[in-house]
């Protein structure tokens, strides 16, 4: 692969590359033991999980400031160019899409204690499956999002692309099916409805962060900014171009 | 041109929603073989030349210094030179102006043309040549003289005017042009020498300027001056584009990224890379001057 970490006549600068990468990726692992956390909340609604969930987002938190200070540093000491600069421009972008990706599942453990705590019948079994399905599509993504960072692997990072749509085409399905939900008619059921809407709007929206974590991968690696392209030239920039 | 594969799980026809076909691999979008000779990566030609070097070869003795280099220098650009001691940069750059006519045991070989005419055919004068390409060194070299007649120096020799109010004229301009005068303008009789290292400098290009030159040659022209100074200097080049050609060697990358609209990339004599600016320092095509600009080996 053309993208190094290592190799710097200045090996200081080594260091603080792959420190920077190293906490990329531990914000990444983190953010998807949280959507993990999440998966596994629907169904077994505790409030306790979804707590955790808020709680550890503070460490989420934590480490895209760190990341963001390491980034500064970056630029104003070593004054970065080519790989380096790609690779340090792309981890302070894919830092504020697990940030964002945080945020979500923050929004929606909070909805979840909200269902917990009021007297709403048990969200039923037809409003779950859906989102459980799209969480676990979202996790897929997000580890392939991750390796692909961790191993410049571009062939991963295109898979995510394609994941994102299969994600997309599955939102719109489920949100279609709960436009037709037969129990509608109930007031509960009608807030449990919307609070699903919500739940799976947000693993659309983690999905897409997801994808755009791939993106900054194929620039950092190729130089070329594949943001806003569909899958085909995203698979020339990958395959073909040069 | 060397391709790289990856070892994750391969993208089939089975994939959902994969498009096109796949390759068989993935792309590597950097040059990298090390034994390429004489073809440069990336566009030599521009559209509108003020000079063009073609198979351009120096030797110094048995030494080859330079191989076969094309590259043209724009109009109203500045062009940087970049690349480890020894690559041939300097050695390019005074072919320019044909400086290294004074060493002795120095061969050059192929074609530098000055608006289409060639510099080394036997008919072109070297005095009105230098006069047209000047050059700035890396160390100011004011003439022991006072700040007005190291920029009077060149327009009287080379007869640019006729009488005391257009030398006046020409040194008032060349030395607001290269935003000194005011610095100066109450002691235009006081030794050049005693002005600072940056004021120097400017004094320097304000002698260059003086003789209407097309093309200004710069050979680290900031190296000897601190921060505040090399601005001021990279001010003037800026300013400077407007009028002429601009080919600057330099050893401070983050110089040829603020001050240059192309660079230049040599290695061991060889022009092994050419681009925007933009380009060479966020995505050069490469290996070697990815290496050299990332601070991979010097």
């Amino acid at each position: 692969m053309t993208e190094h970490t290592e190799g710097h006549i200045v090996r200081r600068y080594d260091g603080e590359l792959a420190q920077l990468r190293g906490m990329v990726l531990e914000m990444g692992g983190l953010v998807l033991f949280q959507l993990d956390q999440f998966v596994n909340l629907l169904g077994n609604s505790t409030e306790k999980l979804a707590k955790q969930i808020i709680e550890r987002d503070n460490d989420v938190n934590r480490l895209d400031i760190e990341s963001h200070r390491d980034v500064l540093k970056l630029l104003a000491k070593r004054a970065p160019v080519a790989t380096d600069l790609r690779t340090i421009i792309s981890a302070a972008k894919v830092v504020t899409e697990l940030e964002h990706i945080g945020d979500e599942l923050v929004k929606v453990s909070c909805l979840y204690i909200d269902i917990a705590d009021s007297k709403r019948p048990q969200l039923d079994e037809n409003l779950l499956q859906d989102a459980r399905v799209m969480g676990k599509m979202a996790h897929t993504m997000l580890r392939g999002a991750v390796d692909s960072f961790d191993t410049v692997n571009l062939e991963k990072s295109i898979h995510v692309a394609q994941e994102s749509r299969e994600l997309e085409n599955e939102f719109q399905a489920a949100l279609q099916k709960l436009t037709n939900y037969k129990s509608l008619e109930s007031d509960n059921n009608v807030s449990n409805t919307l609070s699903m809407v919500l739940v799976i709007n947000a693993m659309e929206r983690i999905g897409h962060h997801t994808k755009n974590i791939a993106e900054y991968v194929v620039y950092m690696a190729k130089g070329k900014d594949v943001r806003h392209v569909g899958l085909d030239r995203l698979f020339e920039e990958i395959y073909i171009s040069n | 041109m060397e391709t790289i594969t990856t070892s994750s799980t391969s993208v089939t026809k089975d994939t959902p929603l994969m498009t096109p076909e796949k390759p068989n691999e993935v792309v590597e979008n950097k040059v990298i073989d090390r034994d390429h000779r004489g073809q440069t990566v990336g566009d030599v030609t521009v559209e509108n030349p003020r000079m063009t070097a073609r198979n351009v070869n120096v030797w110094y003795g048995d030494k080859h210094a330079i191989q076969n280099v094309n590259l043209d220098i724009a109009n109203n650009e500045v062009a940087a030179l970049i690349g480890p001691s020894g690559c041939g940069k300097t050695t390019f750059l005074r072919c320019l102006n044909r400086m290294n006519d004074t060493i002795d045991g120095c061969l050059v070989e192929g074609e530098i043309a000055l608006d289409g005419k060639n510099i080394y055919d036997k008919d072109v004068d070297v005095v009105p040549l230098r006069a047209r390409v000047g050059i700035v060194f890396q160390k100011p070299n004011p003439f022991p003289k006072s700040i007005y007649e190291n920029v009077a120096y060149g327009p009287r020799i080379h007869g640019l005017a006729r009488n005391k109010t257009d030398l006046d004229e020409i040194v008032h301009s060349s030395l607001k042009r290269s935003g000194l005068f005011d610095e100066v303008k109450d002691r235009l009789d006081q030794p050049g020498t005693g002005l600072s290292g940056g004021q120097q400098q400017r004094l320097c290009i304000a002698r260059a300027i003086a003789v209407s030159p097309e093309v200004i040659l710069m050979d680290e022209p900031c190296s000897a001056l601190d921060p505040i100074a090399t601005a001021t200097i990279e001010e003037l080049i800026d300013e400077l584009r407007k009028k002429y050609s601009i080919v600057i060697v330099t050893h401070s990358m983050q110089q040829a990224a603020r001050v240059s609209q192309r660079t230049a990339y040599f290695h061991l004599g060889d022009l092994i890379e050419v681009g925007p600016t933009s380009e060479i320092f966020t995505n050069p095509k490469h290996k070697l001057t990815e290496e050299y600009i990332t601070g991979r080996f010097g």
